[in-house]
């Protein structure tokens, strides 16, 4: 066999899964301006109420919902105070909370199982058969990519999005046309942090395991790297950037059971990915994909 | 209508602003007019809420304003253009003034969805958007980004979203800097009438007192942060102290 | 509850500070100068580590060898990175958030390339051993008393540089008014990329004393680089004696919260959140740090209210 399907099928769904994350980061970043390099703090609160509200038997929709709603309220909490920072104390405040969370989670074993995490999270289509689930995940997933695309398209193609982009162009100004930029800037927090807290929900049905150490700063610097190779300011590049990043690992993991090379592949693939990172931003900074002029619907 | 009593601003004890009164009048053109560094533009800022006072009041319509940020002051009708033009430059010229129309549905999260609604409203939008880009020989640009412009062409923009938002009161800090003479004449003359015919009234930074002269109906001089002198154009022109000060700074 | 020993948590608080004023120094020095907070920082300190261990572990060279291949090492990375990547940026008018992102790039190409060269598992300095003593109630280790020493050396060191000497007055120049300073005649390129050696240099030499304290992994920078960023926020970014000051203030607030933690009943492990804490509360209440903050004010307006 040349090529296992499962493979494809696990690769599929886990660019749809960072799609969605790097959606998240585009409509804070790309759209409105707000450097969030405390993403995976989201991901991380999606997964974690996710998977406890799926484990005490409620369905994947109660649990998808739920961690919409807690991330959100995080983000919200989040961003009162550090919105009116400068974007690189921004940076540092959300990185920093993001690590202050996991380390809150891996020691409070009565919230989550502290380091061991969480395990046998329900999945969200249970069918028989390995290959059936995989379909299953992939179904889900996408339709949540889905959703989120054309949801996130939609207020970009609106008045608000188009004041959240004026509040990324110059803020003073719009509070000059009496814009109040803070609440604004507070809800782009939350919308982007509830998507992402989605991003989590799937991600831990999917793997039915999750734990502290998944949720390291890398996560964040991964999608921040793939909406950057993508496109800034471009929903279809942000995907296009997670399709981009999850293909060049799971090449690099082919490589590894096919080629014998002195480098060690995994290695590799992270500094070519490095190396490719610094390149784009050097001599195409608007990513593969620029930021189209959006017209109104 | 806007009224400074005893306005000061120190910048980490430089006095910028030292003690300004003045009072505009309902739908009149009023001029400041100073030489560089005389503070005009902080004061301006004052009055906008970008900065606080140290002391002193603000009032618009009769109501206390200072220390409002400025959407607040905004909506009480209260809107000021840039000396250095900040458009949102990734958005375009068209956009840029649409942006600045007032009590959008739209811009409500919860009424993004509610399209027929905000589309109508949009629609009004547009029509008084082209009509200002009529007036400010911007309708060719309507699809460019604001980020493309030329200085001039900046300013103008700058006058059209400010115009795009029916103000009581507008602020614009030397509307014409940069702006090619004919179009100037133009642009004053269009200030002019609407003050008239609109109900309008402005409040208008020139550096040059000679452009703004024949527009005007009052002016203030501004020198190292007070009022030196005020008047109609033709007696402050006049003034022995307002030449002085203009001559001291050649 | 174990018992506590006010003069030993101290002398750790001192420890960690001195350490602190390593790895930070350089952090600050390229924030002013370049503008951007430098995630790569974790790296320049993991690099060091590694040089050492490769001197004095792999080749027998012995240490004082390695502290100084770790030194040049490091400030290479460091000024290469400089000049090879934010430099080309910054001249094409980059964001900040592109620069601090391309740090993160630069960290990732530096943190691989030391896992393929030296593995991802747990090392530890075998050859080393850093003779343990007592000092009245103060327990100490040889290493503890050589960071002391290199932390209080270098800040000397780093204050007479400052003050005294030309290349160190040009440093502050150019850090306070690049555009003054270039047209004073100072070469501000020459002078950016010295300050990126020194600073990627000493990470460098921290880097191998915080892993010959404890244990060298290729994520060692990074349980170093958040309260780094503390440390010099606290003090106020560009400021070298608020750096100093921060160092000592988070090295005693780490250790001191043992306390507090312990008889709560929560894990030690939070010790390394409060530099994290600390980062978050300073930059909502007072952005620009310990500087930031009006301390006249503070005292102006309790005496108006004493007198209304």
């Amino acid at each position: 066999m040349a090529f296992p399907i499962g493979y494809l099928l696990d690769t599929l769904v886990f660019a749809g899964i960072f799609g969605i994350l790097s959606l998240s980061l585009n409509i804070e970043f790309g759209h409105t301006g707000l450097p969030n390099f405390g993403k995976v703090a989201f991901f991380m609160i999606g997964a974690y109420t996710s998977a406890l509200i799926t484990l005490s038997g409620k369905p994947f929709i109660a649990g998808i919902t739920g961690a919409m709603i807690v991330s959100g309220i995080c983000g919200v909490l989040i961003s009162l105070p550090a919105i009116r920072l400068r974007e690189d104390y921004l940076a540092i405040t959300t990185l920093a909370f993001g690590e202050i969370l996991r380390l809150i989670l891996k020691n409070e074993e009565w919230i989550a199982g502290g380091v061991l995490g969480l395990k046998g999270i329900p999945e969200a289509l249970s069918l028989k058969g390995v290959q059936a689930t995989l379909y299953g995940h992939v179904v889900v997933v996408y339709i949540s990519l889905a959703i989120f695309f054309i949801f996130l398209r939609f207020l970009e193609k609106s008045p608000y999005g188009r004041l959240l982009k004026a509040i990324r162009e110059d803020e003073l100004a719009a509070q000059s046309f009496g814009k109040n930029t803070v609440f604004y800037k507070a809800q782009s927090f939350a919308i982007g942090s509830a998507v992402a807290g989605a991003a989590g929900s799937l991600y831990a049905q999917y793997l039915s395991y999750i734990g502290p150490d998944l949720f390291m700063p890398i996560v964040t610097f991964t999608v921040w790297a793939m909406l950057i190779i993508g496109g800034i300011g471009n929903y279809k590049g942000a995907i296009l950037g997670s399709f981009i990043y999850i293909g060049f690992e799971r090449g690099a993991r082919i490589m590894k059971d096919y080629l014998h090379l002195p480098v060690d592949p995994n290695n590799l693939m992270f500094i070519i990915f490095g190396l490719l990172l610094i390149v784009v931003l050097l001599f195409r900074p608007e990513g593969v994909l620029k930021e189209e002029k959006v017209k109104l619907l | 209508m806007l009224k400074v009593v005893d306005l000061h601003k120190d910048f980490g004890g430089l006095k910028v602003l030292d003690g300004v009164d003045l009072e505009v009048e309902r739908n009149q053109v009023v001029g400041l007019i100073g030489p560089n560094g005389s503070g005009k533009t902080t004061l301006f800022n004052v009055i906008a809420g970008v900065y606080k006072p140290t002391s002193g009041e603000v009032l618009l319509d009769g109501e206390r304003v200072d220390g409002l940020k400025p959407d607040q002051l905004y909506r009480k009708g209260l809107v000021r253009t840039f000396q250095i033009p900040r458009p949102f430059r990734k958005l375009t010229v068209l956009d840029n003034l649409l942006l600045a129309g007032r009590e959008q549905i739209g811009e409500r999260f919860l009424n993004v969805f509610r399209l027929i609604k905000w589309k109508m409203q949009e629609k009004e939008l547009l029509e008084k958007a082209e009509e200002i880009m009529d007036l400010l020989n911007l309708s060719h640009l309507s699809d460019e980004y604001a980020g493309n412009l030329s200085g001039g062409q900046l300013k103008l923009l700058e006058l059209g979203r400010a115009l795009m938002s029916d103000p009581k009161i507008m602020l614009l800090d030397e509307p014409a800097g940069g702006v090619n003479p004919t179009l100037a004449i133009r642009l004053f003359g269009k200030i002019r009438e609407l003050a008239e015919t609109r109900n309008l009234t402005f409040f208008i930074i020139e550096h040059r007192m000679e452009t703004l002269m024949n527009y005007s109906d009052y002016m203030f001089v501004l020198y190292r942060g007070k009022i030196i002198v005020e008047g109609e154009p033709k007696k402050v022109m006049d003034d022995e102290r307002v030449i002085e000060v203009y001559l001291g700074e050649l | 509850m174990p018992e506590i020993n006010i003069l030993q948590i101290l002398f750790n608080s001192i420890v960690t500070g001195s350490l602190y004023i390593l790895v930070a120094l350089g952090l600050t020095m390229t924030y002013t100068l370049t503008k951007f907070p430098n995630f790569a920082h974790a790296e320049f300190i993991t690099i060091g580590a590694y040089i050492v261990y490769a001197v004095t572990e792999q080749l027998g060279l012995g240490i004082i060898p390695g502290i100084l291949m770790a030194f040049i090492v490091s400030g290479f990375v460091g000024v290469g990175s400089f000049l090879l990547v934010y430099r080309p940026l910054e001249r094409r008018k980059s964001t900040m958030v592109q620069l601090m992102v391309s740090s993160i790039g630069v960290g990732i190409v530096i943190r691989y390339l030391i896992q393929q060269i030296w593995g991802g598992q747990d090392l530890r300095f075998k050859t080393l051993e850093f003779s343990a003593f007592n000092v009245g109630p103060i327990r100490m280790t040889m290493l503890w008393v050589i960071i002391i020493v290199t932390g209080i050396l270098l800040v000397v060191i780093i204050h007479l540089l400052l003050t005294q000497t030309k290349i160190g007055k040009a440093m502050r120049a150019t850090a306070a008014n690049p555009g003054l300073a270039q047209s004073c005649g100072i070469d501000i390129d020459k002078i950016t990329a010295i300050v990126w050696f020194i600073g990627a240099a000493l990470a460098g030499v921290g880097g191998f004393f915080k892993a010959a304290d404890t244990k060298l992994v290729p994520v060692l920078g990074w349980s170093v680089l958040l309260p780094a960023f503390a440390v010099i926020v606290l003090g106020g970014i560009g400021s070298f004696y608020g750096m100093i000051a921060g160092a000592y203030i988070i090295g005693l607030a780490e250790n001191f919260s043992i306390i507090p933690l312990l008889s709560l009943g929560l894990s030690t492990d939070y010790k390394t959140a409060v530099g994290f804490i600390v980062i978050i509360l300073i930059l909502i209440f007072s952005p620009s740090g310990l500087a930031g903050i009006d301390w006249g004010g503070i005292f102006k307006r309790k005496k108006h209210r004493g007198e209304s």
